[in-house]
Order: C-alpha cells, then sequence, then structure tokens
C-alpha cells in the first residue's frame, strides 16, 4: 500500500504499519501539482509492480459565505478537492489500462455532493464536481473493468472538523437524524466494501 | 462472520436474489427465516441452508396479507428471540403500455411491491426499535430511479419503495434502526428471463445495454446487501445504492 501525504503525518502512519508488520511506502505528494501525481503512480508501480486500487481522499474544509470568500480560497478550495481528484484519477486510469486487468477507484465525494449548506460554497461545489467526474469516468470506462465510485460521508468527527466549537458541533450532530456525528471507521468499511 | 448470532428475515427468499442472500447470511452467521408465498422453494431454500451446517426456517408469506406477517413476527420471536435484519425482497415484475395495464393487475403488483414492503417495514421496525437496533434494506431498483417504457406500472411501485425507505429511515433514526434502499438493475434471473422475452432482446443483449456490458449476478446483489445489513454501514441509513454496472450514472 502507498500512502501518499502532503503533510509528514503520513510517513509517520507508514512507520508504524510496517512496523506492525503491513507492507507500505510513504511518498509526500501535493495532489494538485500534476508532476508529483505522475510520480505517485510510477513510484507505486516501480514498488509493488502495479495499481489496483486508488483512493483519492484527499480535501480540505472551507466554509466560508461567498461575499466573504477570497478568489484565492476558491481556487486552492477547487485545486485540492476537485482537480486533486482528476489529476490522481486520470494517471491511476492511465496505469489500469495499461495493466489491462480493470482496477477499482473510490473518491471523497460528500453530503455536499448533493445537498447544499450556508457557507460550503467552494467546497459543495468541489464535491458536485466529483459526484459527476466519478459518474462520468464510470461510464466511460466501465467495458474496460474500471469502477468508479463515491463516497460521500456526513460529518464525519475527524481533524477537518477540529475547528468546531461545541455550538457548532451540535448543529452539526442535528443535522443528522441518527443522532450523533459518524465515525472513520463508519467510512472505512464502506471503503474495503467498495 | 460478519452476521454472527443475528436473526434475519427475506421476503421472497425461495429463488433468486433472496436465496441467494438467504444462504450467504447463514454462512456468515446469520439464522434465517426464509418466506416465500411458495412453499416448496421456501422449504428448498431452508434445506439448501442446513445441509452447508445453516441454520434457518420456512414460514410462508404472502407480503400483501397483513395477518402473514403477523404470524412470521410471531414465529420469528418464537424460535429465534429477536429481529435484527429484515430484507424486503419480495417482488413482482411487469412490463406493458400504459394504456394497456389493467386495474387489477396494477393493484395487484401494487399489493406485492409496495404495501408489502409497508407491512413488512411496520411489523418488524417496532421490534427493532424495542431492541435499540436494526436494520432494514428494501428492494427497489433502477425503474425507482429512473423512466424507461413500459415500466409506468413497475416504476411507479419502486419509486414508492425509494421513498418510503427515506421516510422511514428519518422517523426511526433515533431509534437505532436503520433502512436503506438497493437498486439493481437487470440480474441474472427470472426477472431478466422475463424481460427478455418481452422485449424480444436475448439477455446478452440486455446485458451489453449497461455500461459494464453485462447482466448483474444475485451474488453482486447479496454482497451489497449483506454490507447494509452488517454493522459495517452503521452510519448508513435512508439512501440508495445502486447495482446497476453503471447505468444510473449516465
Amino acid at each position: 500500500m502507498v500512502i501518499a501525504d502532503f503533510s509528514e503525518h503520513g510517513q509517520e502512519l507508514s512507520k508504524q504499519l510496517n512496523t506492525d508488520g503491513y507492507d507500505t511506502l510513504f511518498l509526500k505528494t501535493d495532489v494538485t501539482k500534476e508532476e508529483e501525481v505522475k510520480h505517485m503512480i510510477t513510484e507505486t508501480v516501480k514498488q509493488y509492480g502495479k495499481l489496483d486500487i486508488m483512493f483519492a481522499n484527499v480535501g480540505i474544509a472551507n466554509d466560508n459565505v461567498a461575499h466573504e470568500l477570497t478568489f484565492e480560497q476558491w481556487k486552492r478550495t477547487i485545486d485540492i478537492n476537485l482537480s486533486g481528484v482528476f489529476l490522481s484519477n486520470k494517471y491511476a486510469i492511465e496505469q489500469m489500462l495499461k495493466q489491462g486487468k480493470g482496477g477499482v477507484i473510490v473518491n471523497s465525494g460528500s453530503i455536499h455532493s448533493y445537498a447544499g449548506k450556508k457557507g460550503v460554497t467552494a467546497y459543495s461545489s468541489a464535491k458536485g464536481g466529483v459526484k459527476l467526474l466519478t459518474q462520468t469516468l464510470t461510464v466511460t470506462y466501465a467495458k474496460e473493468g474500471i469502477r468508479v465510485n463515491a463516497v460521500c460521508p456526513g460529518y464525519i468527527d475527524t481533524p477537518l472538523i477540529a475547528g468546531a466549537d461545541t455550538e457548532m458541533r451540535q448543529h452539526l450532530i442535528n443535522l443528522h437524524p441518527l443522532g450523533r456525528l459518524g465515525k472513520p471507521e463508519e467510512v472505512k468499511s464502506c471503503l474495503i466494501f467498495s | 462472520m460478519r452476521l454472527e448470532n443475528k436473526v434475519a428475515i427475506i421476503t421472497g427468499a425461495g429463488t433468486g436474489i433472496g436465496k441467494e442472500t438467504a444462504l450467504l447470511f447463514a454462512r456468515e452467521g446469520a439464522k434465517i427465516v426464509i418466506t416465500d408465498i411458495n412453499e416448496d422453494s421456501g422449504n428448498q431454500a431452508v434445506k439448501d441452508i442446513q445441509s452447508h451446517g445453516g441454520e434457518a426456517i420456512f414460514i410462508r408469506l404472502d407480503v400483501s396479507k397483513e395477518e402473514d406477517w403477523k404470524k412470521v413476527t410471531e414465529k420469528t420471536i418464537h424460535s429465534f428471540g429477536k429481529v435484527d435484519i429484515l430484507f424486503n425482497n419480495a417482488g413482482i415484475y411487469i412490463i406493458k403500455p400504459l394504456a394497456e395495464i389493467q386495474l387489477e393487475e396494477w393493484n395487484r403488483l401494487m399489493s406485492i411491491n409496495v404495501t408489502g414492503v409497508f407491512l413488512g417495514m411496520k411489523h418488524i421496525m417496532p421490534l427493532m426499535a424495542k431492541q435499540k437496533k436494526g436494520s432494514v434494506i428494501n428492494a427497489s431498483s433502477i425503474a425507482g430511479l429512473m423512466g424507461a417504457p413500459g415500466h409506468v406500472l413497475y416504476g411507479a411501485s419502486k419509486g414508492a419503495v425509494r421513498i418510503m425507505t427515506k421516510d422511514a429511515a428519518i422517523e426511526y433514526a433515533p431509534t437505532g434502526v436503520r433502512v436503506n434502499s438497493i437498486h439493481p438493475g437487470y440480474i441474472d434471473t427470472g426477472m431478466a428471463e422475463y424481460a427478455s422475452k418481452v422485449t424480444g432482446s436475448t439477455k446478452d443483449e440486455l446485458g451489453k445495454e449497461f455500461p459494464m456490458g453485462r447482466l448483474g449476478t444475485v451474488k453482486d446483489v447479496a454482497n451489497m446487501v449483506l454490507f447494509l445489513a452488517s454493522d459495517e454501514s452503521s452510519y448508513t441509513t435512508g439512501a440508495e445504492f445502486v447495482i446497476d454496472g453503471g447505468a444510473t450514472a449516465r
């Protein structure tokens, strides 16, 4: 397994997994840089000989309302959350086509791929894009045996919402009829199934 | 095992998707209540599960009859003491142009595909709520998501299942009971054979209309139902899951 991350946290995770007896490789990657994404795929193939599964998970949160959202913030959110998914999908598909045995791609959508909410201006634009990008790739590469799906979680208790104060946290919980936030492992199980 | 010690009721479990799901659930450790209107195929499914070392009972069920559902509820509790999973799978399929649909066949199909799902949820979900946990999977179809010629009747029934699922999910979310719908495309069962006969296309030709270029298998569907039945999907309710070879991505 290749763990790609912009931060060094990925390095620590990789080391931990290798200590536990797993076989992982850390590649520092900025998904907005085409050369780095290409490098991520070629290094994966160099190390393990092939690529079967790509999970395009990376994303950032932004909840600025439109009139207070700078163009820079908009571009950065779209760059990471949408263009990053495109690039990693593009080069994964290129490799999977070469292998000729199909493959599985899972992209990170969100409930904001479907529904808006005050302030999720750039975030929902990117996640809505991920949904239709996923559908388009599905139809385009289905015959080649490449399956492309998106997981669309609600609010999950992760560092992405660590900035929320108690009131905001309760507001987020109230958005979910089950009356609680999701747990990371509840997304994980869906990914394993995919 | 992914369903260890769970009790599952499956409707229409004598054949096709229902039977495959029952066999898979049993392998994953669940005790199965096989229900079907056909006693022979229902009893056969029980034998097949038992011959693989699984535990199952058969209860005859016409899903459109409330008395039958009461019996299923009582016998399930009597035999296994609880119910964790309900797969509302039973359904019938009619392809017919709008103007040729007889009111009698409209009412009959609705009584099975819609009323049957309603009655199942009505009688089983309160029991699950008492247990503070449970998972219901309702069989809709891609016909419940998109239109097609000859599908006014079937599509209306599956559209109803789709939205009933969401309504029940919201109503029961505070109780810990989850309800989701599955939306298969053409799966290689008696229904695909029927569609092939009515449309004059071979099953292969039907499969080629899907982006993945083939019909689905009962296994493709059973694995999805297993995921939704298990605790692996514990934050998922009121949602739609397609098993359609990419058809609805178009």
